[in-house]
Parts: C-alpha cells; structure tokens; sequence
C-alpha cells in the first residue's frame, strides 16, 4: 500500500520556519503541520499547493507516496 | 492592508453570485486572516474546544437536574435547596470563564482536518446519547413496570435540553479524544 512522504520538515528547517508560522500561513492548525510532517495525514490539494507557494517549490516535490 | 483584504472577503463570503463553495471559502480565508489581524495572544482550537465542552457538560448536568427535579417534585423537599445552587454556580462559573477566555485569547479557527474530526466526533456522540436515552428507557420501563410514563411540558424541555448539551459536550471531549497524542504546547522540534 502506498504512503504519503513529504519532505515538508526538510523544506521549513532550510527557511528557518516553525510549524506554527507555516500553519498560520497557510490557514491551518499547528496541529496539521504536525500530522502532515508524521505522514499522518493526507492534505487537500489546496493545501498542498498552498504549502508549495510558500517555499517556491511543486506539490510533486514536497509530497511522493512510495509504496512500503 | 489587512483590512483591505478582510473587507475584499467579507463581501466574497456574502456574495450571492459566487458558488456556495467559494463563498464557503472566503469565509474560510477571512476567519484566518482576522485571527491573523488580531493582536490578543491564542488559544489554540483543542483548548477553546475543551472549555466548551465543560461548558456544555454542565449545562447538560444543570437541566438534567431540573428535568429529574420537575418529574420528582423536588421542590417539596430539601434537595432542590441544596443541590440546585451547585449545579448553577457550577454552570455559571464554567460560563464566566468560557466568556473570560474568549476576550482575552483570540480563538484559533477551525481547517478540514478538525472539521473531518468533529464530524466524526459528532456521530459517535449522536451514537452514544441514542444508546443512553434506550437504556435509561429500558431501566424506566422495568422499574416502573408499565409501558406508560408521563411527564410534564416544562420536564419534556429541560430533558431534551439536557441530551443536547449531552450531545454537544460528548462531541468536543470524543474530538479531543481524537486528536489525542503530541503536546502542540511543547516547544517544536526543529
């Protein structure tokens, strides 16, 4: 079965950003950013491309699904 | 600037012309951007969620009583003189600090992952409270040993009151209950 892999956490350590700054960025919960990071949680696509504008990246970059 | 766009989405969220889904995410965009706007320090959802929910939870407890008290003809006896004024204040102390909180934090609004939540949260409260009310019918049913009960208007009311803050409270502690697990509180890990 395949699985949600984002390389959200990697994107914010390399601005510098905190989960909660994104969160409030992208009209979200910290609590999203959270389970988002964990793979627990699969974004609209909205969100994706919201979360994509910010770090001037694609939704393909950020977010794969690999297969276990 | 700010209010530029809150102006620009407050008509958007009231725009008859949009489709209800853009005007439902215009509204979405201006509850962000007034919490955004607003300099108060935050409350983060789960915990205006949890204050809610004991708000509701005494409420359902306070109407419960009236409910059992106009069934049983409290008000003849000392009961109503000592337990009723401790439902209340317990209501009233919940709600003034509910109304506290509220004016002094700036409430986080709620994304589609807690929307997804509650609604979940919503049907296994609604689950819960049908299975409530079939018990206590089932142990009225045996105990009074007819298939009759009356019950007073005034009684009806204060009951039915009493399950929906049942119901309401049961949904934001089972939402809680959900979204269990990560102290949002904590300091990140960067």
């Amino acid at each position: 079965m395949a699985e949600l892999v984002t390389k959200l956490k990697e994107y914010r350590a390399r601005t510098g950003m905190k989960q909660g700054d994104l969160a409030e960025l992208v009209g979200v919960r910290r609590e999203t950013i959270i389970r988002l990071e964990k793979g627990l949680y699969n974004p609209s696509l909205k969100l994706a491309m919201d979360i994509a504008k910010v770090f001037g990246t694609t939704v393909e970059e950020l977010f794969s699904f690999e297969e276990d | 600037m700010e209010n530029t766009r809150i102006t620009q989405l407050t008509k958007a969220a009231k725009d008859k012309s949009l489709s209800r889904s853009e005007r439902k995410e215009a509204a979405r965009q201006l509850a962000w951007e007034k919490y955004r706007a607003d300099k108060r320090p935050p409350m983060s959802f789960k915990k205006s969620t949890l204050y809610n929910g004991i708000l509701s939870l005494t409420v359902a407890l306070l109407f419960a009583y009236m409910g059992l008290a106009e069934q049983f003809d409290f008000k003849q006896s000392g009961i109503n003189l000592t337990i009723f004024p401790f439902f209340l204040a317990a209501e009233l102390a919940a709600l003034a600090f509910s109304v506290r909180q509220t004016t002094k934090y700036k409430a986080e609004p709620s994304d589609d992952l807690a929307n997804s939540n509650m609604d979940h949260a919503g049907m296994i409260s609604y689950a819960v409270v049908i299975i409530i009310v079939s018990l206590l019918l089932l142990v009225l049913n045996t105990v009074h040993n007819s298939d009759r009960f009356s019950m007073s208007y005034s009684g009806l009311l204060f009951i039915f009151v009493s399950f929906s803050s049942l119901q309401s409270a049961l949904q934001k502690f089972i939402f809680l209950y959900i979204e269990r697990g990560g102290d949002v509180d904590a300091e990140e890990d960067e």
